[in-house]
């Protein structure tokens, strides 16, 4: 029965995936856009994901940095990352760090990017840098990209705990689950007042004589 | 024994029988759009929320009747035998004395309710879309359908005839005896205007009348009518015109008045009173309000006794008999659409606020002595300020709620006894910002141009008004009370200060529910620059979003029951949104200052209204699941993922890189987030965290439940931490105090706030703390406004009503002496061992 009862539940707990509309999988090419001022754009390199299609399943991430002239960066200010939601026009998805904390990380940065599953377009870029440190120069030339999807997390559905087995009651009664101890303790009684009374002379007799 | 005054601290608290004793609750019914006297001094009122009511001589509700639903606007009329309404389809009538339904039937789309006679009973005339439904008043049941071409009002009845006006201004006159249909054709072209029982189209000179149920044509030479009275036309020159057999007469000169909307009896304003004149030429005067009349209804008696009420622009409405006032119900809380919270100032507050306006005033050599001398005057006399009851109390309970009503009137409430202190007329609010404890700003906007008033809180007069030429969309206030700052958000987004503030910039994010984009901009010296942009997927619409209302972190770590501090991820930048996309949920939290996304979290299965609550590190989200058809709430928390397992690994971090609960929002630090979701009862109106002074006490959820109940929800029951009973491993974040989780959250009806009162209408909440951190100031509000102190942790700073005053002080006492003895001794001691070595 506690078989049928598990089978029940675990087939409840799948139906919770919805796994209609599952596309197939592809590679979508993002044109990564950057600023040292936040005005003047240009193309910095390409985010490459591979969707799959289980929505289920996260997607996979590459990014390739073309151009980037270090001499351009402005410490005081930020730095700038964008990609357009659709082919350079439209609204573009941006982040910025300070250019400090970019010097100060010598050049590397993560950039995590959240997906549309539904058409693989980026919705979100969150910019960071490695190192909390600010710095006004930095010896290294190249930029050093780190690249991730952040997940989206499934609600956790309410979870219910089998039934435990009830234990079966022990019903009996008290005199049928401890006669043996009265029985025991009835006897003791018993035959302690059968014996006959000590005589009070002999109760005297642990005294000693003066 | 220094030591023992350097721990002497204030510490505020009051006695167990003070608490609860302050709640309070205003009971409305809403703008009233017809009122009516009955037996015993009672009236019954209909308002346009819906609400059907008996109002008692004192001015109290005898008993009160939702008709269908709050906000939908109801059909009324009424006579000897019951009340009758109409409202969302339902046709029903009301007993007058209890207000108890005799019956009540289903008719699609009712424009108009009518008493009519038919014989020597009475029956009610339901105009429908394209039908007259005759209905008796005794069981409900129809007795009579007749079919129109589009109707449009029924305008008067006249013996056994009952008028009624087509669209094309046709009047179609119905016999209630053999229900025959007579077609007049009366308007045409021109308007129609009907009084009581006769109706005129005007052309140029002439007019067609209908009149004792006759149609005629007559000279018209009165001018464009402008109004009725009763059976009368108040015509150009404000001339009371009545219509004879063949010809109109002047019957007398009115002035400027408002008409009675149910006699022949009209009112005149002037700013010294409010007369009420009948046409008997009898007439009573009442006090004037500054406030303009919206509409009146008059009777007399037999006795020439006058009888009526006046509907005020702000919705309150007055009874009066004679030149009696009876009651005033003020209906504009009824309305209420927003509310502020503003601090009063205290006794000694506003005597130095009066000392230096005074000073600002007054700064010439003489008016300075006079000055010194009434100084010292004041502190030989010690004379009483006159401010007791608008002045801060010792928990700062009292505080001065600014109740925004839709009848674009603010209300200053005193929030310790509910009484109205100051009224304003405010168009086009935005938000009330407070300056200082005397001081706040009222920013309107009409358009083109935005209103800022200066006000003085306490005395509700404005002290100064600036207009700016900007449409302003938005207000921005940051700060704390020493270095505030306001900005005028105007529809470019672009930022105007209007309060300076210290600080070189400014964050701030724009959400764009229309293309579902959510942008953040820094603001620096005037400009503004775009920090961070993201748009939502596709087909995903924005429908909330909450900013974390972390005030005070007094706990920014959890000590575990496993000697672990796990650190809270409270950031007080953080927001959440949610978005939509079919039955598909998605909740964001965004840091505003970097534009990291957090989290995002999905759900499937969702409909509803969707109500979030954040608070330092939680984030609750409440919705509709269509698949198991009930009601959920999913719990998140958010915390660092570094752990420090013992007081070396919370040296080491400090001296590494500060303390673990430091942060910035520029870096988004590691975070690991629990979820949790829970199955909750009740669909519910709003939901809000309590806040306190010093956030040492946990706070609650409060709820406003669909039942129009408030219920308080102790977080603990959501923590997503809490363990699954299967599961035995131990996680780094376990909190054993923690129980064991079950889906459904127990149920307590002790946790219901507003006890027995029933609450009708109330959709909003807002909380504000006070200065006994114990204790947080809840209000719902909208229709009724309930106002109640709640402690979320119980009354730990409370005094219980057997606290020995005596005993702490002989405890202080002894343990002084103690101290002074032991010094003694061990003075004495060392003198010994000195002079011995």
């Amino acid at each position: 029965m506690i078989r049928v009862l598990l089978c029940l539940a675990l087939t409840t707990a799948q139906d919770d995936f919805d796994l209609s509309g599952s596309t197939g999988s592809g590679k979508i090419a993002h044109k990564l856009f950057h600023s040292y001022d936040g005005v003047n754009w240009e193309v910095r390199g390409t985010i490459q994901l591979s969707i799959f299609g289980d929505k289920r399943r996260k997607p996979l991430i590459s990014v390739k940095n073309t151009k980037f002239e270090k001499e351009k960066l402005n410490f005081k200010g930020n730095y700038y990352i964008g990609v357009y939601t659709e082919e350079e026009s439209g609204f573009m998805i941006q982040s910025s760090t300070e250019t400090c904390y970019l010097i100060g990380s010598d050049l590397q940065d993560i950039i995590s990017v959240l997906v549309d599953s539904e058409t693989g377009g980026i919705t979100a870029l969150n910019y960071k840098t490695e190192g909390k440190m600010c710095e006004r120069t930095t010896t290294a030339q190249k930029m050093q990209t780190m690249a991730e999807v952040i997940s989206t997390r499934e609600a956790l559905k309410p979870y219910f705990a089998l039934p435990k087995p009830e234990i079966e009651q022990d019903n009996t009664s008290f005199l049928r689950k401890y006669w043996w101890a009265i029985a025991i303790g009835l006897f003791l009684f018993m035959s302690s007042a059968a014996s006959p009374p000590p005589q009070q002379g002999a109760a005297a007799a642990p005294q000693r004589a003066s | 024994m220094f030591r023992f005054f350097l721990l002497v601290a204030l510490a505020a608290s009051i006695y167990q029988d003070q608490i609860g004793t302050y709640d309070w609750h205003k009971v409305h019914i809403g703008k009233v759009i017809e009122i009516h006297a009955t037996t015993g001094g009672k009236s019954i009122a209909i308002s346009d929320r819906g609400i059907l009511a008996m109002i008692k001589p004192s001015g109290e509700l005898e008993w009160r009747r939702v008709v269908s639903s709050i906000d939908t606007y109801p059909l009324f009329t009424m006579s000897l035998s019951g009340i009758f309404t109409y409202s969302s389809g339902v046709l029903t009538m009301w007993t007058i004395q209890e207000g108890q339904i005799v019956w009540s039937l289903y008719i699609p789309e009712v424009l108009q309710l009518v008493l009519i006679t038919q014989g020597i009973s009475e029956v009610l005339a339901v105009l429908t879309e394209n039908t007259i439904e005759i209905i008796s008043i005794q069981e409900g049941e129809l007795m009579k359908k007749i079919y129109l071409v589009k109707p449009e009002k029924i305008v008067f009845k006249y013996k056994d005839s009952i008028f009624v006006m087509d669209k094309k201004k046709n009047i179609l006159k119905i016999n209630s005896k053999n229900w025959d249909i007579e077609k007049i054709d009366f308007g045409e072209d021109n308007e129609v205007i009907c009084a009581k029982d006769s109706c005129v189209a005007i052309n140029e000179k002439k007019a067609k009348v209908i009149n004792n149920g006759e149609i005629k044509d007559i000279n018209w030479e009165v001018g464009k009518i402008q109004g009725v009275l009763d059976k009368f036309y108040v015509c150009e020159g404000e001339n009371l015109v009545e219509i004879l057999e063949e010809e109109v007469k002047i019957i007398k000169q009115i002035g400027k008045h408002v008409p009675s909307e149910n006699s022949q009896m009209w009112l005149v304003e002037s700013s010294s009173s409010l007369t009420i004149y009948s046409l008997e030429a009898s007439s009573i005067s009442l006090p004037s309000s500054s406030i303009p009349v919206l509409k009146f209804w008059g009777y007399t008696n037999s006795k020439g006794e006058f009888l009526g009420y006046i509907l005020y622009e702000d919705y309150s409405i007055l009874c009066f008999r004679n030149t009696l006032i009876r009651w005033i119900r003020e209906e504009g809380l009824g309305h209420t659409s927003s509310l502020y919270f503003l601090e009063l100032p205290s006794r000694e507050m506003h005597a130095h606020n009066q000392y230096f306006a005074y000073i600002k005033d007054h700064n010439t050599w003489s008016d300075v002595l006079t000055n010194f001398f009434l100084r010292i005057e004041s502190q030989i006399n010690h004379r009483n300020i006159e401010l007791e009851a608008l002045e801060k109390d010792s928990f700062a309970f009292k505080k001065l709620i600014i109740a925004v009503s839709k009848s674009e009137y603010i209300f200053a409430i005193q929030s310790l006894n509910s009484q109205i202190f100051w009224r304003l007329k405010v168009k086009n609010l935005i938000k009330v910002v407070q300056l200082s404890h005397e001081e706040a700003i009222l920013i309107e906007n009409d358009g083109d141009k935005t209103k800022l008033t200066y006000l003085d809180i306490i005395l509700g007069k404005k002290i100064k008004e600036q207009i700016y030429d900007i449409e302003t969309v938005d207000v921005l206030q940051i700060g704390n009370e020493e270095d505030s700052a306001v900005y005028l958000v105007d529809k470019d987004f672009k930022l105007l200060p209007v309060v300076k503030h210290s600080g070189p910039e400014l964050f701030f994010y724009i959400i764009n529910s229309k293309n579902g984009s959510i942008e953040g901009l820094k603001h620096n010296n005037g400009i503004n620059s775009k920090v961070w942009a993201m748009k939502l997927g596709t087909g995903e619409k924005i429908l909330t979003y909450i900013t974390n209302k972390a005030g005070n972190i007094h706990q920014p770590a959890i000590a575990t029951g496993t000697s672990r501090l796990v650190y809270k991820y409270a950031d007080e930048n953080l927001f959440a949104v949610a978005s939509q996309k079919g039955q598909e949920l998605f909740v964001y939290v965004i840091n505003a200052i970097s534009g990291h996304v957090i989290y995002r979290l999905h759900q499937d299965q969702v409909s509803g209204s969707i109500h979030l609550a954040f608070h330092e590190q939680k984030l609750y989200i409440h919705y509709w699941n269509i698949k198991y058809e009930r009601y959920e709430i999913i719990s998140a928390e958010f915390f660092k993922s570094n752990v420090d397992d013992s007081a070396s690994d919370v040296l080491q971090s400090y001296y590494s890189g500060g303390f673990s609960t430091d942060y910035s929002s520029k870096f988004t630090p590691e975070v690991t987030v629990f979820t949790q979701t829970y199955v909750f009862p009740y669909g519910i109106k709003d939901m809000k965290f309590t806040t306190t002074l010093q956030g040492i006490t946990k706070p609650s959820l409060v709820m406003i439940l669909e039942s129009n109940q408030i219920y308080l929800l102790d977080s603990a029951f959501l923590s997503p931490r809490r363990k699954l009973e299967d599961n035995h491993e131990e996680g780094l974040f376990d909190d054993p105090t923690l129980p064991i989780y079950k889906p459904n959250i127990p149920w307590s009806s002790i946790n219901i706030a507003n006890y027995f009162i029933e609450l009708e209408g109330i959709s909003k909440l807002a909380t504000t703390e006070t200065w006994l951190e114990s204790t947080s100031v809840v209000i719902a509000y909208d229709l009724d406004m309930f106002l109640i102190r709640v402690m979320p942790e119980k009354s730990f700073d409370v005094l219980s009503e057997d606290f020995s005053k005596s005993a702490i002080v002989l405890t202080i006492g002894g343990l002084a002496l103690l101290n002074i003895l032991v010094q003694l001794w061990f003075s004495s001691k060392c003198a010994k061992e000195n002079f011995n070595t």
